[in-house]
């Protein structure tokens, strides 16, 4: 074990199954000589050379179909897209093309990437460096969406996610990329998809609830849990690290046990992936609820530039939220 | 060889890189064997009349939609006959057909065009999954069609590149319409092929129309051909009612790229000879060498019709696939929302 932050233990687990398995090649912009413009393919291009992590041409398009077509020879391709922001040019790539390939050959062909990029706000990106677009891709059917939110999990699960036979869309949270530090075993292990955490579990009390978080807004969830705790509520914490497919059953326990639940994310509001979450949870436990759902979320604007810690869905506007269920 | 210089090519008929000339005969100190030319013609043959069992079943409302080749057989099959089994295509719906070459059994093609489920296990691709033409055969090495235009042609270099690392010789054609040139992944698929050194060729069937757009609408630029230059590649225009110089053209580039050549781009023109028949002029060239008797010619037609009929007939009596398989192939394994809506919905 060793202290790691979150580009490091990414770049660990990069090392490692590059060492492990030579099909797997890193391309993208600015991801070879330079390492990245975040660092976290850094010393890779050294290791392993310019066959395996290629500096691309600028675009997005360009990296997503090129790495399709290297995944359909069998290598296993792990492009980074700059910024999630940046996704949209490739974004046919991945719905028309990459999310479809194996049902539309009947199974004959599978063309498995794990798309790495940078999500999320408050490291005054402004519009075209800050948003959070995972429902986007959740709704596509045939991708498998995961965000963790510590070194442990994001080595564990982009390890599990090369390893996966369906493609993946890994989500770094980039405002906790040094920021959430943490023990990463130093060998090879994996986190499983599709498998929630309880990153933080509810004394029993009077007034419990219950808050579904991933990336980021984990760590606001926790600073927004230790306030109302003074006030006498609650708080059990869901880590979802991957959200899709959904650990359903992690979640529904959770209300089962507290009978309240926000949710929290820093897309915006409207048919983000907040309104999916409280759907099924009003499906699978609705004669548990103690109080109507809440969410806590990004406004339905564009990201703002200067406004951004307005725009994100930070601790003290948790607080009421958690306070309005608890009161209900 | 016409490569197209700074300024382009001329789109005068003469201009093109053509095999047979205006007498049907070889163009003087070309050699191309007698067994690739007869090749060429059956290929087109077969695919012709199998073509044509695909328009009728069209016609009569049994298919919604059809793909024809019809006149772009010499594009298809010439560029087909000379790449080699380890060789990968991406192609388009209107090149369903280069998987008869391939080694793809007419019945399964049909099978896959009428949308019926697979006859035994390893005929894993016949799902029902797309619209006729949308083909997949990866034993054949031919990768699944996009209903996108364009979007394969990143896939073909991404393909190419992965051969070229993983010291293989093999080398990868993609097709595309015109109408394509104007897609982004057009210039991606350039673009990244220059820059990758990759062994993809980009086929162009220039027909002069996409649906009803003329070239002209597509692009200000004199040929399609010329757009290689921008981005450090060859390109060349060829005739595409000449098989001959279809076949000459890609297979001078397959031998290039297996030394290690990279990307390049053909636009083979299709509608600029008053003749557009490719078939008819193959024919008679062939005729006119002796290579063809009027008895061999009607055999080769007569075998193609029957066996387009037959797997036809065949591939309509397949079970349409069952609804429980409307949710495989989503992931590798179902996943529990699908179970789910599978069984319960």
């Amino acid at each position: 074990m060793s202290e790691m932050n979150m580009v490091q233990a990414i770049n660990d687990a990069l090392r490692l199954e590059m060492r492990r398995d030579d099909r797997v090649v890193v391309l993208g912009e600015d991801v070879g000589k330079v390492g990245g413009v975040f660092r976290v393919t850094a010393g890779l291009h050294e290791e392993f050379g310019e066959d395996r992590v290629l500096d691309t041409p600028l675009s997005e398009g360009g990296i997503i179909g090129t790495a399709i077509g290297m995944a359909l020879y069998g290598l296993v391709p792990v492009p980074e897209i700059q910024f999630a922001d940046f996704i949209f040019p490739g974004y046919d790539q991945i719905v028309s093309e990459l999310a479809k390939y194996r049902y539309r050959s009947g199974g004959e062909y599978s063309a498995k990437l794990v798309i790495r990029t940078p999500v999320g706000g408050g490291i005054r990106g402004g519009l075209y460096h800050s948003q959070s677009p995972e429902a986007l891709f959740i709704h596509v059917a045939g991708l498998k969406v995961v965000c963790p939110a510590t070194p442990y999990d994001a080595k564990g699960l982009l390890l599990a996610s090369i390893r996966d036979p369906d493609p993946v869309l890994f989500f770094e949270p980039k405002r906790v990329y040094r920021a959430a530090k943490g023990e990463v075993p130093e060998g090879d292990y994996t986190v499983e998809i599709g498998k929630a955490r309880i990153a933080r579990e509810a004394q029993k009390a009077a007034r419990m609830v219950t808050v579904i978080a991933w990336g980021a807004m984990l760590y606001e969830a926790i600073a927004a849990a230790e306030e109302v705790k003074k006030k006498g509520i609650e708080c059990e914490i869901v880590d979802l690290r991957t959200l899709w497919p959904l650990d359903i059953d992690t979640i529904v326990a959770s209300v089962e046990k507290t009978g309240r639940v926000v949710v929290v994310h820093e897309a915006p509001r409207t048919c983000g992936f907040g309104a999916e979450l409280v759907s099924l949870i009003t499906e699978r436990a609705f004669l548990h609820l103690e109080a109507p759902p809440e969410r806590v979320t990004g406004f339905d604007t564009p990201f703002p530039y200067t406004l951004e810690m307005e725009y994100l869905p930070l601790a003290h506007r948790i607080v009421p939220a958690l306070e309005k269920v608890a009161g209900f | 060889m016409h490569e197209t210089g700074s300024r382009g090519t001329s789109s005068e008929p003469d201009r093109l890189l053509r095999a047979l000339g205006d007498d049907d005969s070889l163009v003087s100190g070309l050699r191309v064997d007698e067994e690739t030319r007869r090749a060429l013609f059956s290929a087109m043959v077969r695919l012709r009349s199998f073509d044509d069992e695909c328009v009728a079943l069209q016609r009569a409302g049994t298919l919604p939609s059809f793909f024809s080749s019809r006149l772009q057989e010499a594009v298809i099959c010439g560029a087909a006959q000379a790449l080699a089994d380890g060789d990968a295509v991406f192609p388009t719906p209107r090149e369903y057909g280069v998987s008869l070459q391939r080694g793809v059994p007419a019945e399964e093609l049909a099978a896959q065009i009428l949308g019926k489920a697979g006859g035994r296990p390893e005929e894993r691709s016949s799902k029902g999954r797309q619209a006729p033409c949308y083909v997949s055969f990866r034993a054949a090495k031919i990768a699944s069609v996009s209903g996108i235009i364009g979007a394969h042609l990143p896939h073909a270099v991404g393909y190419a590149w992965a051969c070229r690392v993983r010291k293989t010789s093999h080398v990868v054609l993609a097709f595309l319409g015109d109408g394509a040139t104007s897609a982004g992944e057009f210039h991606n698929a350039l673009n990244f092929g220059g820059v990758m050194k990759a062994p993809v060729l980009f086929l162009c069937r220039n027909n002069g129309v996409a649906i009803s757009t003329p070239v002209a609408r597509q692009t200000a630029s004199e040929t399609l051909a010329e757009k290689a230059h921008a981005y450090g590649i060859p390109g060349l225009l060829v005739d595409g009612t000449d098989a001959i110089a279809v076949y000459n053209a890609v297979r001078t580039w397959v031998d290039a790229a297996r030394r290690g050549g990279g990307a390049m781009l053909i636009e083979a023109r299709t509608d600029l000879l008053p003749d557009r028949d490719p078939i008819a002029r193959l024919e008679r060239h062939l005729m006119k060498d002796n290579l063809l008797s009027e008895n061999a010619a009607s055999a080769i037609d007569a075998a193609a019709r029957a066996e387009a009929l037959a797997a036809v007939n065949a591939a309509k009596g397949r079970p349409a696939p069952g609804r429980e398989t409307l949710f495989d192939d989503v992931f590798a394994v179902v996943p529990r929302h699908l179970v789910s809506q599978r069984d319960h919905a």
